[in-house]
């Protein structure tokens, strides 16, 4: 996405920009969460591709960081509540993980808004969808990524 | 038959031995109590079959051959209107056939359906596939399934890649089809790009306990413990008071609805055939902790018994606790505002008399969903209060008392029910409709004399004298067991507090955890004829695990490439499953080992490992990032 895309989305409010938002979920809590809201319909936005993993504690700083490199606008990493990890501790370990890549997303000159920790539960689908919602409205402010180069899609 | 010409058989027993009914055929239900019930009456049928359990002998199928290049298959599922109302499948398919190293693609109408099986198998053998991408619903749910259908036709389950285009696309991005297809488009590409990398893995095999540990000794303990002990696996029930029984057991309940059999009756009936079945009880003993897996799992009972118990399924029958109103409704203040279950107690002593405070009431008013559907304790509806309340009523009328039920609507979702609640209305009780979100207030000085409201069917407000109040309380999630096995198991509560089955319709008594199920109302409200059903249908499910001989480990976890580690012992640090360990493989040299049966494969040593050394089977690095170089590129050359 090329900045003048972005000045054109700032006149006309009915062609808004769509960001392009990379969300990592453990595999029993938050992609649950995510199947919860389908089977309770509940619609949110669009823009973004989940990437499942088994626990929170396997989303090592590299994921994140290739994502943005790649050009993603926006990062969401997620898992289960503090005390409910299907693996006891994964994540505690990804809260620790996920201040690392804080910083080292920072380095890379983004913007901290881009990247951000939610815990959410299996039968948290309107939660899911409300985080969903509220991250993309987060980013689409942010506009898009100066790492973005526009060769990803949209 | 039952007088409503549906069959007359509670928890799918019908009038004649060896047949068995379930479903709506027993009356109006829908599919995940069907599902529970049709479990249920598969556990009873086999007690008949008992001695003549056939053991499934599966003929070891013949390998294909998955190495060289990917060849992927692609199946693009419509489940009916489900993702074909939003998606336009045929544009999906051809898509897919675009992306690199994809050789077949092609639609499915339901793809888990036996049809759609053999739709897949038949892909893969034409097109001699070593990879297989399924566009459908959540793997959560539904890899099984087609792991299986691959599994027995030799087909390396491991290599199958699940996209969610339902669950996570058609279901929630409905009102957006062009956004939606866009979606779906990119998560298939993703899916073919990480199937590229997938590799078979081959799962192993250790010995099956074939013994079972049931928690709670309330009428689904005894049923539940029942049923596994009667077709021979050892069975342990614990239960932490000193008799069984649960709610049932003097001096709770009296007559139960929907026969009005005494509850005495009906639980000495059911004990009998639990001590004929041979299952072992220990009363006063608790569950300290439990560890490991299903086959394997090891509880640490305290109390009257301590002692390490080895099992290989466990049943949590632990029940549930009644809302406690506190100050609401004057219960705090008034001797004579009482709840359901106190009323029952008394009519336990008594079901004659009914006296408060020395005295006995001429009238008495019935106060419905007292902390039941209702945002701030527990938004569902508890199930038994309407019934119950029908019942208690019943009973107080035909003491010649005055009764007014005040409701906000009647359920009478059991058998039966509605019967009574006909009944009731017959002799002369009197049922007043409160607004949603209104409350009844209940005043007097020292004693509550009357109960005040507005009434929505008349459209006035109303005020009825009366001598007794009787709370109707909701069930409410067991305390502090809910909370300690779902630490200490991991098995997920729902927002109601309660455990949560693993799936409403494909796992009503389930958990995520294998080889422990739910039985009874610790996993939501539900009055003695579910409850038994749900029961028969947990052990149903145990027993299908017992009944192996072994049980297979899960292959994707995790393993150190020892010619990286360095030794650090990051790894055995950070892993509470202890699987890693350091050895010395010559003088001063260390590395990591991982002991598959340990690990669980979360995969956090991992991403913590700071030489890059372990590697997480089915997740590793080359396949995320293969994922989200895939959602970055638009290009589909081949
Ligand atoms: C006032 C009232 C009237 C009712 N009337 C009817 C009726 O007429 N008809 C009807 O169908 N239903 C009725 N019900 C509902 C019925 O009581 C329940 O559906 C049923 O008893 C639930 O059985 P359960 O086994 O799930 O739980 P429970 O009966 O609560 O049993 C759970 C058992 O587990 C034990 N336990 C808990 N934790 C542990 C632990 N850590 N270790 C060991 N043991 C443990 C408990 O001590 C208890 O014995 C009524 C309920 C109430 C409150
Ligand atoms: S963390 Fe990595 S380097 Fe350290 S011991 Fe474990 S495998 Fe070896
Ligand atoms: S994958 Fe998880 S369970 Fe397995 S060794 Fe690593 S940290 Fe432990
Ligand atoms: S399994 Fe969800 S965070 Fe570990």
């Amino acid at each position: 996405m090329t900045p003048t895309k972005t000045k054109r989305k700032a006149k006309s409010g009915s062609t808004k920009w769509n960001p392009n938002i990379v969300v990592f979920a453990c595999n029993w809590c938050s992609y649950a969460g995510a199947d919860t809201a389908g089977v309770s319909r509940i619609q949110h936005e669009p823009h973004f591709r989940m990437i499942r993993v088994m626990c929170s504690g396997r989303i090592q700083p590299g994921f994140v960081l290739k994502a943005f490199e790649r050009g993603a606008d926006g990062v969401l990493v997620s898992g289960c509540h503090i005390g409910d990890c299907h693996y006891i501790f994964g994540n505690e370990r990804a809260l620790e993980q996920f201040e690392k890549t804080k910083n080292m997303v920072r380095l890379l000159g983004l913007e901290e808004g881009r990247l951000r920790l939610e815990w959410i539960s299996a039968a948290e689908g309107a939660r899911f969808a409300e985080v969903i919602n509220d991250f993309t409205a987060q980013v689409r402010k942010l506009g898009p990524s100066p790492l973005n180069t526009g060769n990803g899609e949209r | 038959m039952g007088p409503e010409g549906i069959a007359e058989a509670p928890a799918g027993e019908s009038t004649r031995d060896g047949i068995f009914v379930c479903g709506s055929a027993v009356g109006p239900q829908i599919i995940p109590d069907c599902v529970a019930q049709a479990s249920a009456v598969a556990a009873r049928a086999q007690l008949f079959l008992t001695g003549h359990r056939v053991e499934k002998h599966e003929e070891p199928v013949e390998l294909l051959d998955v190495t060289g290049k990917p060849r992927i298959g692609i199946l693009v599922c419509h489940c009916g209107i489900n993702i074909a109302g939003v998606l336009d499948i045929d544009d999906l398919v051809q898509y897919a056939t675009a992306l690199p190293d994809v050789v077949a693609a092609a639609g499915s109408t339901f793809a888990c359906s036996t049809t759609g099986q053999d739709e897949l198998v038949e892909l893969i053998r034409e097109h001699n596939l070593n990879r297989l991408v399924i566009a459908a619903c959540t793997p959560r749910t539904h890899e099984p399934i087609f792991r299986e259908t691959c599994t027995h036709i030799g087909f390396n389950p491991y290599l199958i890649e699940m996209v969610n285009i339902r669950d996570q696309c058609s279901w929630v991005h409905t009102g957006q089809p062009v956004e939606a297809q866009e979606k779906a488009r990119t998560l298939i590409r993703m899916g073919v790009a990480r199937a590229r990398q997938l590799e078979p893995l081959f799962e192993g095999e250790v010995p099956m306990m074939h013994s079972a540990l049931v928690i709670g000794g309330g009428i689904a303990g005894i049923q539940a413990a029942t049923d596994l002990a009667v077709q021979g696996f050892p069975v342990t029930l614990v239960e932490k008071e000193g008799q069984l029984g649960g709610r049932l057991a003097k001096p709770h309940l009296k007559y139960l609805y929907p026969n009005m059999r005494p509850a005495t009756e009906v639980l000495e009936a059911k004990l009998k055939l639990l001590e004929e079945s041979g299952a072992r009880v220990l009363l006063n003993t608790d569950v300290e902790s439990i560890t490991g897996y299903v086959g394997n799992f090891e509880a640490n009972l305290t109390g009257e018994t301590e002692e390490l118990l080895q099992v290989g399924a466990i049943i949590l029958a632990v029940g549930a606790d009644l809302y406690d109103p506190e100050e609401e409704y004057g219960y705090s203040k008034f001797p004579n505002v009482i709840t359901s279950q106190e009323l029952e107690t008394m009519l336990v002593e008594d079901d004659k008399n009914v006296e408060i405070a020395g005295s006995r009431p001429r009238s008495a008013s019935f106060v419905l969903c007292v902390g039941s559907r209702d945002p701030e304790h527990f938004p569902g509806c508890s199930r038994y209060c309407c019934p119950t309340a029908i019942k208690q009523a019943i009973l107080l009328r035909r003491m010649g008392m005055d009764i007014t039920i005040f409701y906000r609507d009647i359920r009478t979702i059991s058998t039966g029910a509605e019967e009574m609640y006909r009944e009731a209305r017959g002799l002369g009780v009197l049922f007043i409709r409160i607004p949603e979100g209104d409350k009844v207030q209940v005043s007097g000085t020292d004693h509550a004399e009357s109960v005040r409201c507005f009434d929505d069917l008349l459209g006035r407000h109303l005020e009825v004298p009366t001598d007794l109040v009787v709370l109707s309380v909701g069930m409410q999630p067991k305390q502090p067991e809910t909370s300690k096995f779902h630490d200490i198991l991991k098995v997920s509560v729902g927002l109601d507090g309660f455990f949560m089955e693993l799936h409403p319709e494909l796992g009503p008594v389930e958990t995520p955890v294998e080889g422990v199920l739910l039985a009874g109302t610790a996993q939501g409200p539900k009055d003695i004829v579910d409850t038994v059903a749900q029961a028969s249908a947990a052990a149903a499910k145990a027993s299908i695990f017992l009944a192996h001989d072994t049980v297979s480990l899960n292959p994707a976890v995790s393993e150190v490439i020892e010619e990286k580690c360095r030794g650090c012992g990051t790894c055995a640090e950070i892993c509470e499953f202890h699987a890693p360990a350091l050895v010395e493989i010559e003088p001063g040299t260390f590395v990591a080992r991982i002991n598959a049966s340990l690990c669980k494969g979360c995969g956090t040593c991992t991403s913590w490992c700071p030489s890059g050394a372990i590697v997480s089977k089915h997740f590793t690095d080359r396949q995320v990032h293969a994922m989200i170089d895939a959602l970055f590129t638009t290009e589909t050359s081949k």
